[in-house]
């Protein structure tokens, strides 16, 4: 068995999107961005793109990138750190702005008005707007490679199952269009008139819809997209992980893989200290539960660094691990 | 002598029509509504573009005359001419002078002023929560009733002029065509409706060529037969989305309705050239059979929509009411509207009395009338059998459309009454459709087409007299003169309740006595016309029939009551209250 | 106003009084399914302002500026009193 993703993603005719799923704090983010990076040093032109709140690709790449788009940090490698809340406010702007201008009026109806505010504060509205921007790149299809990282576990789910909720719902309001323009039709042959005007609803729903099926499409394909998780060798993630795996197979998702992050280097079983020895064992008996449960799903394994691994050196350095595989666990 | 002919009572209530709606009406109008032209309609109020919205008083008009243009008109005349013509011609015009048009105007003004609101809801806030239940629980009944009267209708027209069920199909195949001309291949209204009027030409062709099968070939019972293909074409007619067969049906009906009526009307203003004579006699005597009652009740529930009838309530507050442009369309709206179905109700009348005295009630005579009396102008005796179809066809195409309206109807307020209760089933879309029609056919199987009339006449001219008394009430909470309403409601009140009393009655009667022993030893049914029912299920079918009709008429009696219990206690309550009420 | 006037609002008027005996009925059935079907619409994407979340808001914001013109209608129906009385004509 290979380890390293260079096999599975970096070939030609490989996935184009790649996403990395896990618990906050297991290196999801520094996993995207090594192997973005990567993916870029082979020629590719990747973007790189964080759900996660934390603004931690801005740390990653150490410069200020959160909420400026698309940024250029390496030769075809682009990052971007969405600012969910800016483009929530963006957004509600653009829909106030577009009720002005579609019925000429100075002042939004007040309750109209309320309306719109207090959706701002809904949690659904983040999680939406960022999957929105997701899909929106990946309609727009400018890259050769897609890395996507989850935030915390539940939202990631809940993130791929919306896909699949809210493409019914558009099935069903299209449907709902579909019928009312029929007999506005029909209303208006009985009057001896012609219905020349089109819903721009339907075209909306539509777009929409499209949006949302590219990402759907993509999801559900599996030589289009490849899914990896990320773990630590303790017991804590074992559980985790394995809680996972069961809701992606719910969802009809197959897991390309699982990235062991953070494990001990085998010099560090002779260590004299007692306290990094003793770490050691645990982990070796961890990994034994690691092999029988996961087997052959372990791709790649990604030792502690002394150091957390910054700027594109550092993301050097974890791609010989979590691409090239030197790191091998059995 | 000018009454000779059907011409001398349509002159005279032509001209008391007209007197009607350009004096009294208008005398109503200014004194008791003072309509404002700059008092913003609910169709402004609310315009949504779909409900609410203001419309011209030429389409309103034309709108509310054919939404309460039926069968009523046609029918009731028939029936009343037990007592002879005369009392049947003094009612209809004097109803049209001082009751049928103040219920179809007055409570159309009582909805524009109450933000569009209909019936129930106004009923609601002027009596109460209980009387509100009261009258939607009858006009449960009353549905059930319309639809008896007009399966009846259609079963036995068919029944005599076979050749109207051909010229059904073709309307039902043209009503399809059209619609799917229409909506579907996208051709203009004005082509698919020439289309549709040649095609409904055919039909009454075909009907009159192939006027099969003879009367009276399908054994004992003939006319039920005819139930079985009509409530197939009913149900369908409920369930199928409306574009595919309502709208085009009730769009294509019109061109017959309009014809039979400009007919009818040449007809009986021509007879008095033509020559056709009245037949029947002026009066005969002031107690009817025993089936049918005394003049007092009996004709003043037998004429229903050509004199007065409360379904004309339900139109006026229903859609009329939310599409008024201006306060001062109401009178040519709804009096305007009214006065014209009155017209309708004295030619339908004309059409009866030119049959030769001692012709059976029954609605199939009502074809073989109209055609005595437009012959003469339409093509004469060459013509008579197309004329038989086609009035024929006329009464069958009336009651078939109203009947798939009702239908639906009938199925959206079981769903609601019965949606999330433990009845669940039905609100059912086929359950409820099938109940709405399967139901009445227990009544129609009484057998007896007089007491059904007389049993739907009773409500629905209860429900008119309910109409008057709100409108009444409202006028006196204000301390308006409000009696030009309220005397009429209380008429029609008292009246009906005694109708549908002496009808319970009849029923009663043939509960406990369901067959009659002849001096020769056989027994005959209580009604003659359940002969084949006594024949299938004995003395014991007969019984439980007639009980079924005479529970009908002791809960309708009591509603009745009671409603007329809620309204003087609200008029005492109102007289108490030295200032207007407040909106509750 | 002249004869021609007089003639030509005649003819106004009948063509209106046919428009509204043959056709103002069924337009009026079909508007109202029609209005069924658009505040189904709108009871979709409008739902959480009466209470029922149906459609995630960021998209139902997408689409919220289509039905500003019919939200008063809808919620004067949603409110309105009505019983069976209404199915009939209205």
């Amino acid at each position: 068995m290979a380890w390293g993703l260079r096999d599975v993603v970096l070939r030609d005719g490989g996935p184009r999107m790649v996403i990395f799923a896990g618990k906050g704090g297991l290196g999801k983010t520094t996993s995207s961005a090594a192997l973005a990076y990567a993916a870029a040093l082979s020629g590719k032109r990747v973007l790189c793109f964080s759900t996660d709140p934390q603004a931690s690709l801005s740390d990653i790449f150490e410069r200020d990138i959160f909420g400026k788009g698309e940024v250029e940090v390496a030769r075809n490698l682009y990052v971007v750190e969405i600012d969910a809340d800016a483009k929530i406010s963006a957004y509600i702007a653009e829909v106030k702005q577009r009720i002005r201008d579609m019925y000429k009026l100075e002042e939004i109806p007040a309750e109209i008005e309320a309306y719109i505010d207090s959706s701002v504060a809904e949690p659904a509205m983040y999680e939406s707007a960022t999957y929105d921007a997701m899909a929106d790149y990946l309609a727009r299809g400018d890259y050769d490679l897609y890395v996507f990282d989850m935030p915390p576990f539940g939202h990631g789910i809940r993130m791929l199952t919306m896909a699949d909720v809210l493409t019914s719902w558009v099935e069903k309001l299209t449907e709902v269009r579909e019928k009312a323009r029929e007999y506005d039709e029909i209303a208006s042959r009985l009057k001896g008139e012609r219905l020349i005007k089109e819903d721009e609803i339907l075209n909306e729903l539509k777009a929409i819809k499209d949006k949302l099926t590219t990402f759907t499409d993509f999801m559900r394909d599996k030589t289009k997209s490849a899914f990896f998780m990320v773990m630590t060798p303790e017991m804590m993630s074992v559980h985790d992980t394995e809680r996972a795996l069961q809701a992606f197979r719910s969802i009809g998702l197959t897991l390309s893989g699982i990235v062991l992050n953070k494990v001990l280097p085998k010099e560090l079983g002779s260590n004299p200290s007692p306290y990094i020895s003793y770490r050691y064992k645990q982990q070796e008996a961890v990994l034994k539960v690691i092999e029988e449960k996961f087997g052959d799903l372990v791709v790649a394994a990604i030792p502690m660094f002394p150091r957390e691994p910054k700027g594109l050196e550092g993301l050097k350095e974890v791609a010989k691990h979590l691409v090239d595989g030197v790191t091998r666990v059995w | 002598m000018v009454f000779e002919t059907p011409f001398g009572i349509t002159m005279v209530g032509i001209v008391i029509f007209l007197l009607t709606f350009f004096t009294y009406s208008r005398w109503v109008d200014r004194r008791v509504w003072s309509p404002d032209p700059k008092r913003p309609t609910p169709a402004h109020m609310y315009m949504d573009g779909v409900e609410f919205f203001p419309v011209s008083r030429f389409v309103l008009y034309g709108f509310q005359w054919n939404s309460i243009a039926a069968l009523g008109p046609i029918l009731g005349p028939g029936i009343a001419l037990t007592f002879g013509w005369l009392p049947a011609f003094l009612w209809i015009v004097l109803a049209a002078l001082l009751i049928g048009w103040v219920q179809d105007y007055s409570s159309m003004f009582l909805s524009v002023r109450k933000e569009g609101r209909s019936f129930g809801p106004i009923a609601y806030e002027l009596l109460g929560p209980t009387p509100r239940r009261l009258l939607l629980g009858f006009l449960l009944f009353y549905l059930l009733l319309i639809n008896a009267a007009f399966l009846f209708v259609v079963a036995t027209v068919v029944d005599a002029f076979a050749g109207a069920f051909w010229s059904l199909l073709v309307l039902v195949i043209a009503a399809v065509i059209t619609g799917h001309l229409l909506f579907k291949v996208k051709m203009p209204v004005v082509q698919v409706t020439l289309i549709a009027v040649v095609l409904l030409a055919i039909g009454v062709v075909i009907g009159a060529i192939f006027n099969w099968p003879p009367p009276g070939t399908l054994g004992t019972a003939p006319y039920t037969l005819w139930y079985v293909p009509l409530i197939a074409l009913l149900v369908a007619g409920a369930i199928l989305p409306m574009p595919r067969l309502i709208t085009p049906m009730n769009y294509i009906a019109y061109y017959t309705l309009f014809p039979a009526v400009i007919m009818l009307a040449v007809g009986a203003l021509a007879s008095i050239v033509t020559g056709v004579k009245v037949n029947t006699p002026a009066f005969t005597s002031f107690f009817g059979p025993f089936a049918t009652g005394p003049l007092w009740p009996a004709l003043f529930v037998s004429i229903a929509c050509g004199a007065i009838s409360g379904w004309h309530s339900l139109v006026s507050t229903g859609l009329t009411s939310k599409q008024i442009d201006v306060e001062t369309d109401v009178r040519p709206v709804g009096a305007g509207a009214m006065l014209s179905e009155n017209l309708v109700g004295l030619t339908s009348l004309a059409a009866w009395i030119v049959l030769p005295a001692g012709t059976a009630v029954a609605p199939a005579n009502f074809p073989r009338g109209a055609v005595t009396l437009t012959s003469p102008v339409f093509g004469g005796a060459a013509m008579a059998p197309y004329l038989a179809i086609f009035f024929a066809s006329y009464m069958v195409g009336m009651a078939v459309t109203i009947l798939t309206i009702l239908g639906r109807f009938w199925r959206v307020t079981m769903a609601e009454i019965f949606s999330g209760t433990s009845l669940n089933f039905l609100g059912n879309k086929y359950v409820a459709t099938v109940l709405g029609f399967v139901l009445p056919v227990a009544f129609v199987l009484t057998g007896s087409w007089i007491n059904i009339w007389l049993y739907f006449g009773g409500t629905n001219q209860l429900l008119a007299g309910f109409a008057l008394l709100i409108v009444g009430l409202y006028l006196f909470s204000l301390r308006k003169f409000h009696w030009y309403s309220t005397i009429p409601g209380l008429f029609m009140m008292v009246t009906t309740l005694a109708a549908i009393a002496w009808q319970t009655n009849v029923f009663a009667t043939a509960t406990i006595n369901p067959v009659i022993r002849r001096p020769d030893g056989t027994i005959a049914p209580f009604f003659p016309q359940q002969a084949p029912l006594l024949n299938l299920g004995g003395p014991g079918a007969l019984t439980a029939i007639n009980a079924f009709s005479t529970v009908m008429g002791m809960i309708m009696f009591v509603i009745g009551l009671m409603m007329a219990i809620f309204f003087i206690r609200a008029f005492l309550r109102y007289a108490r209250q030295p200032t207007q009420p407040t909106a509750t | 106003m002249g004869k021609g006037g007089f003639l030509s609002s005649m003819k106004k008027a009948l063509s209106e009084v046919t428009y509204g005996a043959a056709l103002h009925g069924q337009v009026s059935a079909v508007l109202k399914t029609r209005m069924y079907i658009e505040h189904m619409f709108i009871l979709m994407i409008l739902g959480d302002m009466l209470g029922f979340p149906i459609l995630p808001p960021y998209y139902s914001l997408r689409l919220l500026p289509y039905a500003v013109p019919n939200v008063k209608a809808w919620k004067h129906r949603f409110y309105r009193e009505r019983d069976f009385t209404d199915v009939i004509y209205g």
